[in-house]
Parts: structure tokens; sequence; C-alpha cells
């Protein structure tokens, strides 16, 4: 099933804020061009264009929506009433200095509670609005009031973090505050986009809010404590949240451009959805399935069947009121009868409107009472939902477009044990290491970056591409970590390249082609202005770092409709991907020395003389897969080294891939670099390619888990990745609402490796996972020596490999020696590289007095090693012993 | 030494900075090296952008050749020491700075101050930490009596400023009370 989201441009960019009429047929926001939006509801409707109403001077920042009318607020200061049926406006309620930050209807809609910039809040009758209530109390400017939907409570918090609970039925005749919460939310500007909302529970059991770390506490209004906090979903400040219409689902939103549904009976994140931009407004239908949410680029966006309601109980139906109901199916399965049940629903709201004396309203709630009970009734004894389910297989679409049966089904549902959910992100075609411009000005077509806007182009452990738009040109910054041999540069780019890469030979840039470019940009030093008239080409530029020659600089224009899509460079080649489905190979002068076809390549990455590419096999999978495989060439020679899956996680992506580096340092000559494939996904997971060089037998090993990783670290953090050493994940530590890094540059961060094997806060379990990484690498040395042959160079290495790993086993076998698992002494020391280790282990053995076991350690020894031949070569023998070393691990899973 | 007689019992600055010299901070360096052997130890080899772990001495001599850039310590950055010097002024106790923290930030602010974020309020908040723990160090010295003088978390450079007077004066307020507590204690035979 796929994320069925609506988006809608409404506001300007800002903040922008949300809600649905009580009735749910229309859907209002407010954003920063002052303006209400009005949009209908009906999925017959929904392309059809809001009403805009344009009341307000200044942006809107709170709506309030009661039966009969809905109030809105800006920072203007002005509270203005409108009728639900009409959208007309009715009048003015208040009338500030200051701006208005939030906005409560009470329980009856007889009364609106207001904060503005003010120490006080003010009650206001809506009947009459001469008659105004100031609470005082609050010592900092209040910043959102909540009326209780069932109770005479109302809550309201300031920009000092305290909350105030009032009792506004209180037995003194005034409204008293009965408790406060001092400092219980986060410190925030007066108008700051976190709007530190109270959400009442429609129950009026519990209400909650945004604790101060970034989680969601749950408070009940029967003693005023807390029963439970939502946490561990949101990474960066929660702006707001509100509670389904059944109180099953609580969905907050916050900076991190996250929106988290939580499910309030098991306490636990069920849906999340990732937008583009913070959201901040949010509002559940009131009688659907369906979240509307507004995100501060002021878009609208309409988030149909949120919650699968196949394995979950439905968000707004649990004590479903019969005759609004019956209305709703009437109302969507014929197109008309919109304006009739708004008819019909006008009349009885504005004979409320006439009569807003509270006791006509309690009889109101009293006679919506009655029908929750009866619905209730109904509910129970239908059967029919189930059968209905299982004969449609709850094909989403199917659903859609049949809504009568669609909600018989949901009536059926109540509780039911929660399946998996999958969001489908298709897999976006990527270059590993680049950034996006993180403010784009969305006033012209295309978007284009604002002035002084950057980003990284390349950024791998050989250097640093970064371009900062200055509008007609670019300056394109390249920078290198060693700075030994290269010297930082940059020069003005009139192509506004879009891709880099850079290797240690050269950088190579590169920008698709069909803008139209002006003529004046044309500048003297770009030396091939030959632009045909028109559209420009595609354009391929690579710039060497050495500068041993004259004329080492060339520029490629692809052919007309045909752009880059990818590119990237080693030692040999420069490998353009292009939007005909060619890879086009070059060599570091220029030269086209191969192409071939492959299409729907997602990403490239190269170094030494590797490439590699991951391409898709087929689209994304309806239930969350990627499909995505790749492929590994050496570009000397042309030939595939290896081919095969991807593995990635249903619902999860690629987000990076590079190769590994391991310099080994050779007796005489210089350094000898060996370089591993790598993979890291939207899980924060890290895998190294195992065995690249047997074809058919390689394998994805998961080297690293970034949120394992934070967790143990106690910190709520993200690594980008930038390149791996031997047995260091080099990355950017990305923390906050931002999933990649900024300028200016921070330092690279190396992160020791650490492979999720089980037992990790366990000291045998760490020696067991350090144990099995320093295996994995010193194999991959091991084979990689042998394909290069130059096992010679790789002598020392391979020693000092071996010898690590001993220790690390003979402390295993001291931990296996203290508690007695002699079996897997055992295994141990049959995994030991030398003979001088298993007399280690011997003499560990006999110190825990198991003669037994050291025996046996014995006789391994003699089988071991004393067969062997003195004319075998060490690193030979070290090789088998490997094969040995693989067969113990297999049989070490049995324990 | 040409030093007056009274401060001959304390370090010279230039011996303190010494001593700070070895330090532990973390380079990040721009150029790759092979292991560098040195009497004291061997440090590398250095493979950038990998941070290293060296001593103060060495960072800065690589700082002055432009082949590294230092990573200013955790503590040397102006939302902490604003903290520092906020509980420096409330808060009776010495806030907790390393034992070097004069020295070492002296020391990068002089050769490596471009790699110092907001190095000059850096500078500013230092210089105000100094004087609220010099004048606090001189109030502690008011309370000195012939046993001990307790004060937590003070730094080399700050003990050695008051070390001349305070073990000049230590030693005479004993030979005093020395000779009260004998005529006292003396038993009576």
């Amino acid at each position: 099933m796929t994320i069925n989201v609506l988006r809608k441009e409404a506001h300007s960019e800002g903040f922008t804020t949300v809600a649905y009429k009580t009735d749910g047929t229309a859907i209002i926001t407010g954003g920063q061009d002052s303006k209400l939006h009005v949009y209908n509801t009906l999925r017959s409707q929904r392309n059809t264009e809001p009403k805009i109403l344009d009341e307000h001077t200044e942006p809107v920042c709170a709506i309030a929506t009661h039966r009969a009318n809905f109030a809105t607020a800006g920072e203007d200061g002005t509270v203005l009433i409108f009728r639900n049926s009409t959208n007309d406006f009715e009048k003015f309620l208040v009338r500030s200095t200051t701006p208005i930050r939030s906005l409560s209807f009470n329980n009856n809609g007889t009364r609106i509670a207001v904060a503005t910039d003010e120490n006080v809040i003010r009650i206001i009758l809506v009947r009459d609005i001469s008659k105004v209530v100031t609470l005082s109390g609050h010592t900092t400017l209040v910043k959102s009031v909540a009326f209780s939907p069932t109770s005479d409570h109302m809550i309201s918090t300031d920009i000092g973090g305290d909350i105030k609970i009032w009792d506004m039925n209180h037995s003194s005749g005034a409204p008293q505050c009965v408790k406060t919460l001092p400092g219980a939310v986060r410190k925030c500007a007066s108008d700051a986009d976190v709007m530190n909302t109270i959400a009442w529970s429609p129950d009026g059991a519990y209400f909650c809010f945004a604790g101060k770390e970034h989680e969601i506490c749950v408070y009940s209004t029967k003693d005023w404590t807390q029963k439970y906090a939502l946490e561990f979903a949101h990474f960066n400040d929660i702006i707001t949240m509100a509670w389904s219409p059944n109180g099953s689902y609580i969905a907050s939103v916050g900076k991190d451009r996250t929106v988290v549904i939580w499910d309030t009976t098991n306490q636990s994140d069920v849906v999340k959805y990732e937008n583009t931009d913070a959201i901040s407004g949010v509002a559940w239908h009131p009688q659907e399935n369906e979240l509307a949410l507004t995100d501060l680029k002021g878009q609208l966006l309409m988030w149909y069947d949120p919650i699968n309601i196949s394995t979950m109980g439905h968000p707004a139906k649990k004590a479903t009121q019969e005759v609004d109901d019956l209305e709703h199916l009437f109302e969507e399965s014929s197109t008309q009868q919109a304006s009739l049940s708004n008819n019909g629903g006008s009349t009885r709201q504005e004979s409320l409107l006439d009569n807003v004396a509270q006791d006509h309203d309690i009889e109101e709630d009293e006679e919506g009472e009655e029908l929750d009970d009866e619905g209730e009734d109904v509910d129970m004894a239908s059967d029919m939902g189930d059968f209905v389910i299982d004969d449609d297989g709850a094909g989403y679409a199917e659903e859609q477009q049949q809504p009568q049966r669609q909600t018989t089904i949901r009536n059926g549902i109540t509780g039911r044990a929660i399946g998996p959910q999958h969001k489908i992100t298709e897999q976006a075609t990527f270059q590993p290491g680049s950034t996006t411009f993180r403010t784009m000005d969305t006033a012209v077509q295309p978007p284009t970056p604002l002035e002084g806007e950057r980003r990284y182009m390349a950024f791998n452990m050989f250097g640093i591409i970064y371009t900062i738009y200055q509008g007609a040109h670019s300056i394109v910054n390249v920078e290198f970590h060693d700075q030994a041999h290269n010297r930082n540069f940059h020069f003005t780019d009139y192509y506004h390249y879009t891709m880099a890469s850079i290797g240690p030979d050269g950088a190579v840039f590169a920008v698709e082609g069909g803008k139209r470019r002006k003529k004046e940009e044309k500048s003297n030093d770009d030396e091939d202005s030959r632009e045909p008239a028109g559209v420009t080409p595609s354009v391929i530029h690579y710039r060497p770092l050495m500068n041993w020659a004259n004329n080492l600089e060339w520029t490629i224009d692809l052919p007309e409709g045909e752009n880059v899509k990818s590119i990237t460079i080693n030692e040999s080649a420069v490998i353009a991907v292009t939007s005909a489905g060619y890879v086009r190979m070059f060599t570091i002068s220029g030269l086209q020395n191969h192409i071939f076809r492959l299409e729907n390549i997602v990403a490239t990455a190269a170094h030494g003389n590797l490439v590699l590419l991951v391409y898709k096999n087929g689209g994304t999978g309806l239930n969350g897969e990627q499909n995505l495989e790749f492929m590994l060439m050496d570009t000397t020679t042309q030939d595939i080294i290896q081919r095969g899956n991807l593995p990635l996680q249903k619902s999860s992506h690629l987000t990076w891939i590079g190769f590994s580096e391991t310099s080994v340092r050779q007796k005489l000559k210089n350094l000898l670099d060996v370089f591993q494939a790598l993979m890291y996904d939207s899980n924060y997971v890290l895998s190294i390619l195992h065995r690249q060089r047997s074809f058919g037998q390689s394998y994805w090993i998961p080297v690293f888990d970034g949120k394992l990783t934070a967790k143990t670290l106690e910190r709520q953090e993200r690594y980008w990745p930038v390149g791996m050493l031997r047995d260091r994940l080099m990355c950017l530590i990305v923390r906050g609402t931002n999933d990649a890094p900024y300028f200016p540059r921070p330092p690279v961060d190396d992160i020791e490796l650490h492979m999720p094997v089980i037992n990790l806060d366990t000291e045998a379990g760490q020696l067991e996972e350090a144990h099995m990484r320093m295996r994995l690498i010193s194999n991959h040395d091991r084979t990689e020596a042998i394909a290069t042959n130059q096992q010679d160079e790789y002598y020392d290495v391979l020693k000092e490999a071996d010898a690590d790993m001993d220790k690390t086993l003979l402390r295993l076998i001291q931990i296996a020696c203290r508690t007695d698992k002699e079996q897997r002494i055992l295994d141990l020391a049959a995994a030991l590289h030398s003979s001088r280790s298993v007399d280690a282990a011997v003499k560990v053995a006999t110190h825990f007095k198991l003669s037994n076991v050291a025996e046996k350690l014995v006789q391994i020894k003699e089988e071991k090693f004393m067969m062997h031949d003195e004319m075998l070569s060490l690193s030979k023998r070290s090789m088998e012993l490997d094969l040995d070393d693989e067969s113990i691990s297999s049989k070490r899973i049995r324990y | 030494m040409a030093l007056p007689r009274s401060h001959q019992a304390a370090y010279t600055p230039s011996e303190i900075e010494f001593l700070a010299g070895e330090e532990d901070i973390i380079i990040i360096p721009t150029h790759s090296m092979p292991k560098l052997q040195f009497i004291s130890g061997s440090f590398g080899p250095f493979r950038p952008p990998l941070k290293a772990k060296v001593p103060l001495w060495l960072a800065l001599m690589l700082k002055k050749h432009h082949m590294c850039n230092i990573l200013s310590p955790e503590w040397l950055s102006v939302d902490n020491l604003k903290k520092m010097l906020n509980d420096e002024e409330t808060v009776a106790e010495f806030s907790p700075l390393p034992f070097h923290y004069m020295e070492i930030s002296m020391m990068l602010l002089e050769s490596a101050s471009e790699d110092i974020p907001n190095s000059e309020q850096v500078r500013r908040y230092l210089k105000d930490l100094r004087e609220t723990r010099q004048s606090k160090a001189r109030a502690g010295l008011a309370v000195l009596d012939d046993r001990y003088l307790g004060m937590n978390n003070l730094s080399l450079m700050e003990i050695n400023e008051i070390r001349p007077f305070f073990s000049r004066a230590f030693l005479e307020m004993r030979k005093l009370n020395a000779e009260e507590s004998n005529n006292y204690s003396q038993p009576p035979a």
C-alpha cells in the first residue's frame, strides 16, 4: 500500500495552522499570508479550489472550531468568528494590541479562551463580547490555552515553561488555578514555531504536551500527574500534537520534519512519515481515518488513511454516533448532497447560534451522549465488518472508491493486533556525499536556491567539493583533507554544476542540460563557450589536480537530450551515467574507452580501480522492497568483479555507498591501499561487501549500527558517513533536525565499528565481536593479497592481525575457563593461529585446574601445528587456518 | 635563577607551560605522515582526516608548520566558560576546570586561535574567570591556619601564585602553634 498524501500549496512559507470543522466537512488552514483557506474534504471534491477568507491582516496563528462556528486569530491581535455553514465572517470577538498565540473553545462553545502576548488569559463569552474574564497568574507571556472537552478545566502554558491548570467553575465563583506544573515544558520564544500545545484526550481523562526531551508526556486529569511518556521517535522539538477523535492515537509533529502517530493503548509509535519540511499544524478528521497537516512551507497535506485499519483500530470510530455516520454514508455516496447536509446541519446550528445560552447547549450535549450509547450497541453487534474485510482483502484503492463499504468495515473493527507498517519511499537517485541546498526560493519556477546558499557536492575521504550559489554563477570550492600534495582551490562556475566527484588525480563536475543560458552569463575565462543556440547540453568537466603537463583539463558535451545522472571518478577513469541508459567511461585524460548499458542507476561510487554501480531491478515493491542490485567493476580491465542483490530492509532505502580504505604499510615501498565496497541505509546500518573478489561468494556484512551506537552513547545523533578506514567509520555527526551536515564544515569524526552481535554489553560479547571483526578484516586483506599477488607485502600485516586475534581469543578462553564452558574452550583454541598461543591456552586451562581440557588442547596443537612442515610458509599456513576458522564459526553458532 | 628568594620555592611560568605541554590534545592532521619517533614516545601515523591524540607541544609544533588543525577541547567553548564563570560567581567552590587550563588555553589562543571558535569571547571569559578565581583564592588564604587549607579544583598556575606566600605563612604559623601546643600538651611528668 502506498502512503496516500495529497499536497496543496496553500500559504506562503512560514508557520501554518490547521483545523477540521467539527462536522468534518472542511479543513481550515491559516498561514503567513494572513489568509484562511477552507478546503472541502469530500474525496470527490479534493481537487477543487479552496475558499479564501482574507479578513485577517497579519499571519494567522490559531484556529479553533466548534459546532456552529469557528474562530481564528492571528498576529494582528484580532479574534474573528466565522459561521461554519457558510464560511461567512460573523463578528470580531477580540481586538488586542499584541499578537494572539492560541485559542480554545470550551466544551459547549459558549466561551473562548485567548492567549495573547501578555501574562493574562482572557476568557470571552462568545455571545456577548463585553463579558470578559481575565485570568492572571502566569509570570511570563502565555503561549497556549486549551479547554477540556468534557469538564470545566482549562490548561495554559507560558513561554517560561510553566503549565497552569484552571478550574473555571470553582466553588469560589471565580476561576481558580488549581495546579501549577513549573518548568514542565521547554522555554521558548513567544513567536517560536513550537506551540507548547496542550492536547486533551477527547474523553477529557488525559492531556498531553511536549516535554523537554522531545517526548510527549501524558497526564491524567484525576490527580494531574504523569501517567506515561511517548518517546524515542522525535529527534527534535515537538511543535504540536493532536489526539485522534476516539483517543486511541496521538499524532505529533516535530521540527525533525516527521509526523509520528502513537498508539495510546500500548504507548508506542505505530506510523512515521517524514515530510520535506517541518510541520506546524496537525488535525484529525472528526469521523474519518484522515489527517490534515500543514508545514512550514505553507503546504497543506491531506493524508488519507494514515492508520492501516485492517490491522489497527480506527482513529475516529469507537463509540460511533449512528446518526452522524449514516449522514456521512449518505454524503459520500452521492456527490450532490454536500449542500443538502450542510443545509440540514445549519438549521440546527443556526438555532444554536441564535440561542447560545448554556442550558440549550447542555441539552444538545445530552442528546449527543444518547446517540453515543446507541452507537456503541450497534457497534458491538455488527459482525458484518469482519466478514467484509476478509472478502475484499482490504485493498486500499478499492476502499476509497467504495466509501460505503469502507465505513462499514471500520464500524466493525475496534482494537486489533498491530501488524507491520510499511511506508514506501521510492529509492531516489543520489550522489554519495552530497547534500541539498537548505533554503530554496520557491517563488520562481523552477525553485532556485537563495543567493549565498551552499551545499556539498562531494565529501569523501579524499576531499570536499562544495558550491556556493551566487545567482548568475556559483563558486565551487575544492578542499582536501591531506594538503601535503594538493592545495585547496576554488573557481567560478558559470554552469551551476549539480554533481561532482573527487579522486586523487582530479575532480570531475557535471551538470544536466536543458537549461537556457543567457548570453551575458558566458564568461571570458570559460574557454569552452561554444554553446549552441537554444538549450545547453549536459556537460562533463574534468579538472586535474596535478599539473605535470599542459591542457590536462577537458570538457565534454553530451548529445542533445542526454543528461548526466550520476558521475564519479577513480584513479583510472571517469564514469558518467546518463539518462540514455548508458554508462560512459572515460580515461582520466578524457579518452572514451568504454560504454555499456545499465538502466535505472541509483548511485555510483568509485575508488582505486573499482567502481560500484547500484541500480534498480524493477520498481519499488508494494510492501516496501527497493529491489536494488549492485555491480562492482574493475575500470581498467572492465571486468565485472561481483554483482548481486543489495540487501535492504523493507521500507528502508539506500543513503550512501562508498569504499573502505585500508592503508597497509609495506616494508620498503609506499602505501598500499585496499578497497572494499560499502553501503549505508536509512536505518543507519553500514554494511561491507565481504569477499568481493571471489565471484558469487560475496555477501554483505553489517559492521556498524548507527542507532545502536547512538543509544549506547546515550546521544541523539546520526552519522553521515564519509568513508571507512580499516576498523573505523569516518563520519560527520549530525544532531538535531538535520540529516545532512551543513556549514561551517564539521570535523570528520571516527567511530569504532561494532558489528551488531548479541550481548554486546558483556565482556565476552565484546571480545567475540572484536574477534569476528578482526577476522573479517584480515580475511579481506588476505583475499586481496592473493587477488593482487602481493602476499609478501601483506605478510607483516597479516601476522600482526593474527597475533591480535590470538590475544582476543585467549581472553575469551580465560572467560570460558572461568565459567567452565569446556566445549567452548576447544572451539576457541581451534581458532588460534600459532602453536605459541595454544601453549598459552594450555597454561590458562591448567591454571583453572581443567586438566582434561588442557589435554585436549595439546591434542589440538599436535593436530594443527605439528603436522605442518617447516617449509610451509607462514602466510600459507594462516590461510588454511582461516578455513578451519570458518568451519569453527559455523560450529559455534550452535551455542 | 634570578628570581627573588621568595619565589624560588615555586615554578616559573615557563616551567609550568612546559609541564602543560605534556597534556594530550586532539588534532586533525592535514598532511599524512608516518610514525613520528620521539624520546617521550612515538605518535602517528597520521592519516587525514583521521583525528589523532598527541601531546600539546607536538600539536603546536605541527600547527606552526601548518600541518594540522587543533580541535578545541570541549571545556574551551564559550558556552562552557560562561557556565563556569556563572558557577564561579555564585558557588563558593572553585569550578572544575582542567588542572592546566590556564596554560593550555594560553598556548592555544596564542598559536592556534583560528582553530578555537569565538576565540575573542573565549579570551574574555578566561580573563574574567581568572580574576574571579584569583580573588577567591585570596579570600581563601584569609582563613589560613596551621592545620590545612582546602581549596579544590585549583589549577597548577593558581597554586603556584599563592605558593610562596602560603608555604611561608603556613610554616610560620605552625612554628608558633607548635610552641603553643608544646606548652599545653607537655605532660606534667
